[in-house]
């Protein structure tokens, strides 16, 4: 049985990699991108650690999470389209229309 | 109250003044007329107070009242003032009459007898004060007067020049006056002369500087008013007025004043003091008479004659014979008026004959042949001429032999004063020879017939009567027997002074070698060799009148001008200047203390919100709307609390 | 009496007549004329009527010897622990300022009349007159320290504004320094009156201070131990409290006289200042200085008179020689006044330190008859002014041929100022000299050498007057531009010139008028002052011993 800490370094290094892509990254698609593969990371963790639990609720929860990561980049390229209808940028730094 | 006698007094000193205001504001056409009338009307009165009046007799009234010291007024009338109404009240009315034809044509008529007026009225006051006080105050109002007729042609540049020039030394005079009265009144509290005789300061305790300062600043007012070394630069230079002013006041009567004020405060002065007056006095005679001989201006010859004279009375009084200096002043106002008339006369004539522009008809060089144009003159001349010079038979003679005698046994003073009072005779009699022989005789002049009017003969022959030594005594000969000294009760005084035969011998000698030699010189044109000589080493000298002026105008004029321009010069630069600059400085604070409160306190103020607006400027980024600058502090926060969570 | 109110009227007139000026419109400009002319018309009467109602038999001085005095509580203020504070409204006259007070209503008509060719904004210059003469007649008879101070910082604006809008070219720069100048002395005076309330109460044991300048000159209503009494024990830079206190007020009253050598605001204001301002300047302004002299300094500190009176002595000397020096080198005709001014200033601080009856009486007539001479200079100088716009002596000669009326006028004030017997300005000169010498030669405070240096400066005095006058008015007629109409002296010259010389004639022949008038007081005052002085500095020295 492959030992939990792997699943764990795993996770983690996916984590890292979605968390830089999202803070550095300037396309908004890749940062959509960025957060899928953090939730992926927490997926991960999920089902990891549901290996012990006899309820699998861990594994419920994370096809929960990837139902709410559907709509949620659903819902996030429907924003980023109608941002780029509307500013024709896609760089996130250009979006500072609230900034004072 | 004012008792009968002393109305008179009183009516001689309110006429002229009298006399002034009508000749100015009421009788403007008549002037010279009303004047004339208040002077006859002067003359008869003071003529009938020597009759009239007791003598030693006056009133005093308060004036001034101050603390408990009174300041009183009043009139004295004693010998020495009776005489001398007289004689002033009698060349007043004689040139009151020659004024009538030599300013016939002056529009300045009524000013002119005006003035006269108040000048007789002053110089009356002067007479008939009883008190130091108003003696001073007369003696201001004459000084006043003789200012105003000094400069009577005013539109002339020399007339208004001297007329100041005459007025500011006798105002130094005057300084001496106050400081006198001064003292005597801080030790004696009274001003009354007679008082003052009474109490006898020379032998009282007032200590011996101030006595001494006293007297000499008594005699200072003198040197002023009668022009003595070393204020003696005015007189000739107020010839500028009209003659016949120049007669009255700058002969006869104001410039005596002095001599009188010496003759009335004589007991005040002490033993020192003497002295230095029998100095001055014979100084100024030498000097006058040397300065007399290189005028060619007729009025200049007879003006240092008149300072030369002066002297001689002065000399008297240094002699401590005031009766002999005030017989002296009497002769002279006679003899002198007379001279002055005499070339008023002549002036007059060439005034009316030559109409040259540049004829200058007190020149005595442009004269000559006179004695047969203008006979009255020239007799009138001669006589006063003669009485000036020391003759016997003329008053002069009379006057100056007692002045002589006095010198002769006055042990105080020193030898060379003797020395000088009788060298001025011999030049006495030479430089009145020279003008004499210069105007009357030679060439005849261009003039064509001309009659001098009586208002000019009979004034003329009154004084050359008056000149004649007849008058005075029945022995012509002898001065101590004149009825003036018998008035004045001196003949005792007089006769105690030593009496040699050497005096007169000595004194005519040398009037008669005087009058000689310029006979020689100007008549016959001899000795031209040794006058050459003597000329070329003195003439400068005379003529400048030892070059006073021109050092007075050095020193004193440019001196006291360069001191008021440096005076001005501190005042402004100085310090007007340091109180703009300590107002200045206030502004250089409030510019400083401004320059704190922007820099310094509101700098503060600024600093503090510059801070915190650089601390808004560094952390806004933080909410920058950076959604992954948002996300990377969340991080951070995330892992912070993870850190500390350990 | 009728006669109980008359001082209050006195300061009042004027302000009343100021108000109803505020009533009538701009440009009725007569009638502003016609108001100040009556207001001050009546002032002058009323002042002749106590003249001759005063009684000048009355001996001594303080306050027995006060008349038409009028006493009423004004202002009371308490002052926590420290007591409290009582001002009044205390007026009355003595022989010496009603002397001044008399002047006062003379000058001011005078300026009424020599204002009648003002002709910028009338309305304005007349209501400040008559702000003007109110608080000069108020300094003169106000007994209250506080209400004496009132009035003198009161007189500083009229005449700041008399001067800097009715001015000449300068007139910014002359109002500004005169402003300054008078209000860096007023500073000084109220330092004094600070520290005199601190100490003085109206009754001992009581804990109400008081402004009453009659109270003040007895040691005994001093606290004891406070900072002005006699037996307060401390020194400041070497010298004691009270003559700090002294000559703090002589030299705040010194920058009013004006002395030497704090004068130079003078010359400028007086050149600025339209004719009628510097008559009242002049004639009336500088005698305050005098007056505080008497009044307050004198009165309050007589142990500083004694201790000072050398110095005082001194600057007044300095002063004459000075200024005459000055006078002489100036070549505006206005300036020469002004020094001349000075000069003469100087013998009222020489007579008032020589304390004896004569200096003092001297100083007193001084004020007078320098009051109506330098207005009579003055107007002279403003003759010719309002002619040609030029007051520079070279560029006249010879006017006695065109104006021989002026001429005379000028000769005969000329000779007043310069001292002639039978003007005022001689009778002035001669008691304050032999006052001074008196004193000097009889053990008192001033030297020989100071009167005969004041003797001195009436020489220099006659010079630079005589000059003036040879210069301008004898000689060839000649004046810078040929255009200049000289005509001679006009009616309304005449009335405001003819009464003044006929009043220095008046009082230089008949100097009983005022002397009389002033006598017992000014006895009084020297009396005073020699005795109560003496006897503090005596407890004073004890103390310093």
């Amino acid at each position: 049985m492959i030992p939990i800490e792997h699943y764990i370094v795993f996770s983690a290094i996916l984590l890292v990699i979605g968390l830089m892509i999202v803070l550095i990254k300037r396309n908004v698609i890749m940062i959509l991108a960025g957060i899928e593969l953090i939730l992926n990371a927490a997926n991960i963790n999920l089902v990891a650690f549901s290996q012990h639990d006899p309820n699998l609720s861990g594994q419920m929860m994370s096809l929960f999470v990837i139902v709410v990561a559907v709509a949620e980049s659903a819902v996030a390229l429907a924003i980023v389209y109608q941002i780029f209808r509307h500013q024709e940028v896609s760089n996130v730094d250009k979006l500072n229309e609230l900034n004072g | 109250m004012l008792k009968y006698t002393d109305i008179l007094p009183l009516m001689i000193l309110l006429f002229p003044l009298l006399s002034a205001i009508s000749s100015y504001f009421i009788f403007k056409k008549r002037a010279g007329i009303a004047a004339v009338f208040f002077s006859a009307l002067v003359l008869v009165y003071s003529i009938s107070a020597v009759f009239f009046i007791p003598f030693n007799t006056g009133f005093e009234l308060d004036w001034i009242t101050v603390g408990n010291h009174h300041f009183e007024i009043g009139l004295y009338y004693d010998a020495l003032a009776g005489l001398m109404l007289v004689v002033v009240s009698i060349v007043a009315l004689l040139v009151s009459i020659f004024s009538l034809e030599y300013m016939k044509h002056d529009p300045g008529q009524p000013r002119y007898f005006a003035l006269l007026g108040l000048f007789a009225f002053s110089m009356y006051g002067i007479v008939l004060s009883s008190n130091l006080l108003l003696t001073f105050i007369f003696w201001e109002l004459v000084g006043f007067s003789s200012y105003l007729l000094i400069g009577f042609w005013f539109e002339k540049e020399a007339p208004s020049i001297s007329s100041l020039k005459a007025f500011l030394m006798n105002k130094i005079g005057d300084i001496g006056f106050l400081l006198g009265i001064f003292i005597l009144f801080a030790f004696f509290k009274t001003l009354n002369i007679q008082d003052l005789i009474t109490l006898d300061p020379v032998h009282s305790s007032i200590p011996g500087t101030l006595l001494i300062m006293m007297g000499l600043g008594l005699f200072l007012a003198a040197v002023g008013k009668s022009a003595q070394f070393p204020l003696q630069a005015w007189l000739p230079s107020a010839m500028t007025g009209p003659t016949p002013v120049s007669a009255l006041i700058h002969a006869a009567t104001m410039v005596a004043a002095g001599v009188y004020l010496m003759v009335r405060v004589f007991p005040l002065l002490a033993q020192e003091v003497l002295v230095v007056i029998g100095i001055v006095g014979g100084l100024t005679a030498f000097m006058g008479a040397f300065a007399a001989f290189a005028q060619n201006d007729i009025k200049k010859v007879l003006a240092y004659s008149t300072v030369s004279q002066l002297g001689y009375m002065i000399m008297a009084i240094g002699a401590g014979l005031p009766e002999a200096a005030f017989f002296h002043l009497i002769t002279h106002a006679f003899f002198k008026a007379g001279l002055f008339l005499s070339a008023g006369s002549i002036i007059h004539y060439y005034h009316d004959t030559r109409h040259e522009a540049d004829f200058d008809p007190q020149d005595i060089r442009n004269m000559g042949g006179l004695s047969r144009v203008l006979p009255s003159t020239f007799i009138a001349f001669t006589l006063c001429m003669l009485s000036l010079a020391g003759l016997p038979l003329f008053s002069g003679f009379l006057s100056k032999e007692l002045i002589l005698n006095g010198l002769m046994s006055a042990d105080h003073l020193p030898g060379y004063v003797v020395f000088f009072g009788f060298v001025s005779v011999f030049m006495t009699a030479a430089y009145m020879a020279r003008l004499y022989f210069k105007v009357f005789f030679n060439q005849v002049s261009a003039g064509g017939k001309y009659s001098e009017a009586s208002m000019v003969k009979w004034p003329l022959f009154c004084l050359s009567l008056l000149s004649i030594a007849f008058i005075f005594t029945v022995n012509p000969l002898n001065p101590s027997g004149t009825w003036i000294l018998n008035m004045l009760g001196a003949v005792q005084n007089v006769t105690e002074a030593q009496h040699s035969l050497m005096v007169p011998i000595l004194s005519i000698g040398l009037a008669l070698s005087g009058l000689m030699i310029s006979y020689l010189y100007v008549q016959k044109e001899l000795l031209k060799g040794p006058m050459r000589l003597v000329k070329s080493m003195v003439h400068g000298v005379s003529n400048n009148n030892f070059y006073l002026d021109q050092m007075y105008h050095f020193m004193i004029v440019e001196g006291s001008i360069r001191v008021a321009r440096l005076a001005s010069w501190w005042d402004q630069k100085v310090i007007d200047r340091g109180v703009n600059y300590i107002g200045g400085s206030q502004v250089v604070l409030a510019y400083l203390v401004s320059w704190i409160d922007l820099r310094v306190v509101d700098g503060l103020i600024h600093l503090m919100t510059r801070l915190v607006s650089f601390m808004g400027h560094r952390t806004r980024q933080v909410q920058g709307g950076n959604v992954q600058a948002y996300l990377a502090w969340a991080v951070a926060g995330v892992l912070l609390i993870f850190y500390f969570l350990n | 009496m009728a006669t109980d109110h008359l001082l209050t009227w006195l300061i009042f007139i004027p302000l009343i007549a100021a108000l109803v000026m505020v009533l009538v419109p701009q440009n009725k400009a007569h009638v502003h004329k016609w108001i100040a002319l009556v207001a001050m018309g009546l002032a002058t009467t009323l002042t002749l009527v106590l003249v001759f109602s005063f009684d000048s038999g009355l001996e001594g001085y303080g306050a027995g010897s006060l008349q038409f005095s009028q006493q009423l509580d004004w202002i009371s203020l308490s002052v926590g622990s420290f007591g409290s504070l009582s001002i009044q409204y205390y007026v009355g006259v003595d022989g010496l300022s009603l002397a001044l007070v008399l002047l006062s209503a003379i000058i001011l008509l005078i300026g009424v009349i020599s204002s009648w060719n003002i002709t910028k904004s009338i309305k304005g210059y007349f209501i400040l007159y008559m702000v003007l003469s109110s608080s000069v007649i108020g300094c003169f008879v106000a007994l209250d320290f506080f209400l004496f101070y009132l009035f003198f910082e009161f007189m500083l604006l009229p005449m700041y504004f008399l001067i800097g809008i009715w001015g000449g070219k300068r007139r910014a720069y002359a109002s500004i320094k005169f402003f300054i100048y008078t209000l860096v002395g007023s500073l000084l005076i109220l330092m004094v009156m600070i520290g005199l309330s601190l100490s003085v109460v109206q009754e001992l044991d009581s804990s109400v201070h008081t402004f009453d300048i009659m109270k003040m000159m007895y040691p005994e209503n001093f606290i004891p131990g406070s900072l002005l009494s006699i037996d307060f024990n401390g020194l400041f830079l070497g010298l004691t409290y009270r003559g700090w206190a002294f000559i703090l007020l002589i030299a705040g009253f010194a920058i009013k006289l004006p002395a030497v050598p704090v004068h130079t605001w003078l010359p400028d204001a007086h050149v600025e200042a339209p004719t009628p301002i510097s008559v009242v300047l002049a004639g009336i302004l500088l005698k305050i200085g005098g007056y505080g002299f008497y009044r307050i300094a004198y009165t309050i500190f007589p142990d500083g008179a004694l201790q000072y009176g050398w110095w005082i002595a001194l600057i007044g000397v300095v002063a004459i020689v000075y200024a005459a020096f000055v006078a002489m080198a100036q070549a505006d005709l206005k300036r020469l006044i002004a020094y001349s001014s000075v000069s003469h200033m100087g013998f009222v601080m020489l007579g008032m330190a020589s304390l004896t009856a004569e200096g003092s009486s001297g100083a007193l007539f001084q004020m007078f008859s320098h009051g109506i001479i330098s207005a009579l200079l003055f107007l002279m100088a403003g003759v010719l002014y309002d002619r040609t716009g030029d007051r520079m002596i070279a560029n006249y000669s010879g006017l006695a041929t065109k104006m021989p009326l002026f001429t005379v006028a000028i000769i005969m004030s000329f000779f007043a100022a310069l001292g002639l017997p039978g003007f005022s300005g001689f009778i002035a000169e001669f008691l304050v000299l032999i006052g001074a010498f008196d004193g000097a030669v009889n053990g008192g405070i001033v030297e020989i050498f100071m009167p005969i240096l004041g003797l001195f400066g009436l020489v220099l005095g006659a010079a630079y007057f005589l000059w003036t006058i040879q210069r301008m008015f004898f000689g060839k007629f000649w004046v810078k531009e040929e255009g200049w109409q000289l005509p001679d002296l006009n009616t309304r010259e005449l009335i405001m010139i003819v009464p003044l010389v006929l009043l220095t004639l008046l009082f230089g022949i008949f100097p009983g008028l005022l002397l009389d008038l002033a006598n017992e007081t000014v006895m009084g005052f020297v009396d005073f002052v020699k005795t109560q002085g003496k006897q503090n500095l005596e407890i004073i020295n004890a103390l310093a011993r």
